[in-house]
């Protein structure tokens, strides 16, 4: 055991402090990590991209934005990093932790709150702070795509409609030449309210609590 | 709130299924996903007959979601607290960009006029049922509910006589302001304002007037003529100052615009008044004062 790797393991046991994963899934992240970089300690774009199974998924693009994209570091910073180490990797999955049993209410409305907040930014490209309708329209595109055959004029169209519905919603009264500028957080997580992200926007292999885990038959 | 409440899961599914693709774990994304891919490639095909094994995952989602919510309905009975609804004047010249957007270089897959259509068709009937529907279970607003036909079409036109004889009373040149018969904005307003397509316009396409009331006193066949005058008078009114709607699809997606209120308001005189008097007319079916003193066709 060299002096290196008890240095791993310190930063492993600080990160494991701070995102709340346990120790064992910092370690199964930073193989998965290291494969991806091809043993670097940074990945690119360029390394997510390679990866086959994602050349099925329609908003392959926008996930892959989304681990690069500052806004979902919580630090305050916005812009697109073009490299991104492991810190920031794990602090990306961090928004994919079920909710514990432990976790109280307020807990359980904040943690929704940053799942809402990676939805959010995955949709407003921009960073404006809205939702406009060429990003929803662009989003609806990506995702009936590959997956429907839809055509374009489909897609838009429900891109279309989905707005007005928005619009007409939040904004009921609006003069002819007002302009809706789009859907800002407020709005969107009011209208995913009640869909309990908090409860379906997971992985569970990234459960906290790695008592309940055991062999046999897995949740 | 509908549309994009009904996006989410497929996005979230692709979502979820990339992070696991991403961690290189094979968790119940990756192999839901694998699954739905072999089910749609595959076996669909064999086992679903016909057209619909080709459907589009986005129609066969609507098919579910109006399953759903009928289920809802008859399960509810007809009674659930809907939040009451605003009538809302956005339309898409609200939520179109001001600047033209850049043409889109990509080639998305091209699917046929006939799918496009249906489509468009089950998105414009799901949003205009949806209001309908919102609006239609507050009794206090209910004026006419066009799916019960025959009665309240009647009741329209009863009503509707009894306001022109009053009108007739009342002001000399009648034939230059007309009141609202039965199709104007007015009264379509006072209904739905949701779906322009409601009401044809086949009673009045011909002369014939097409109320069948029975009207006692020797005063009505002129009142009848008069309205027949007036439908006629107003159609052509309303023919010249409906704006033509964009295109097919803008005229499905827009809401009732708002001119046509804001220019009946300015030519007649209290035609709100008048819509008023309809609703509480329709809506309380106890006895009014209208009823009382106007009386000739009421049996």
């Amino acid at each position: 055991m060299g002096a290196s790797q008890t240095r791993t393991e310190d930063v492993f046991q600080e990160l494991s402090d701070k995102t709340g994963f346990s120790l064992e899934q910092i370690r199964i992240l930073h193989r998965r990590f290291r494969q991806l970089s091809g043993d670097e300690d940074t990945i690119s774009k360029e390394n997510l991209e390679k990866i086959q199974a994602l050349d099925k998924n329609p908003i392959r693009n926008q996930i892959i934005e989304a681990f690069f994209d500052k806004r979902n570091q919580n630090d305050g910073e916005v812009g697109s990093s073009r490299e991104i180490g492991f810190q920031q990797f794990v602090k990306v999955m961090c928004h994919f932790k079920p909710p514990t049993l432990k976790m109280t209410t307020e807990d359980k409305e904040a943690m929704r709150r940053e799942k809402l907040r990676f939805l959010f930014n995955m949709h407003d490209t921009d960073n404006d702070g809205t939702i406009t309708l060429d990003e929803y329209r662009k989003v609806v595109e990506e995702l009936l795509s590959k997956s429907g055959a839809i055509g374009l004029e489909a897609a838009k169209a429900i891109a279309d409609a989905a707005m007005l519905e928005v619009a007409s919603i939040n904004v009921p009264h609006m003069e002819p030449h007002e302009f809706y500028e789009g859907i800002t957080f407020e709005h969107f997580e009011q209208i995913l309210k009640g869909l309990e992200m908090e409860s379906r926007m997971n992985i569970r292999f990234l459960d906290v609590d790695t008592s309940t885990m055991h062999c046999g038959k897995s949740q | 709130m509908v549309l994009i409440r009904g996006l989410s899961p497929q996005f979230l599914d692709h979502l979820l299924t990339g992070i696991e693709d991403i961690c290189g774990h094979y968790g119940h994304h990756h192999w839901k996903d694998k699954l739905n891919r072999f089910n749609k490639k595959y076996i669909k095909k064999c086992l679903i007959a016909g057209e619909r094994s080709r459907e589009p995952q986005l129609i066969a989602f609507y098919h579910k979601m109006e399953m759903k919510q009928a289920i809802e309905l008859v399960e509810s009975g007809g009674g659930i607290k809907l939040p009451p609804v605003v009538p809302s004047t956005v339309s898409m010249q609200n939520i179109q960009p001001k600047k033209p957007p850049p043409p889109v270089e990509r080639a998305l897959p091209q699917i046929p006029k006939g799918r496009e259509d249906e489509i468009r068709k089950i998105l414009r009937g799901n949003l205009q049922k949806t209001r309908q529907r919102l609006r239609s279970y507050n009794r206090h607003t209910l004026v006419a509910d066009p799916f019960e036909d025959g009665w309240s079409d009647l009741l329209l036109k009863k009503s509707k006589m009894i306001e022109l004889e009053k009108k007739i009373t009342e002001m000399n040149n009648y034939l230059t302001v007309p009141a609202a018969p039965p199709d104007s904005p007015t009264i379509t307003r006072a209904r739905l304002s949701s779906d322009p397509q409601a009401y044809q316009r086949k009673q009045l396409s011909d002369s014939v007037p097409t109320i069948q009331v029975d009207l006692a006193s020797p005063q009505s066949p002129d009142s009848l003529s008069l309205l027949d005058e007036l439908q006629r008078a107003d159609q052509r009114r309303e023919l010249r100052r409906r704006p033509p709607p964009d295109e097919e699809e803008g005229g499905g997606l827009m809401m009732r615009p708002p001119q046509a209120r804001g220019g009946d308001q300015g030519e007649e005189g209290g035609p709100s008044a008048k819509e008023q008097r309809l609703q509480r007319c329709l809506s309380d079916p106890g006895p009014s004062a209208e009823d009382d003193e106007d009386e000739p066709f009421l049996s």
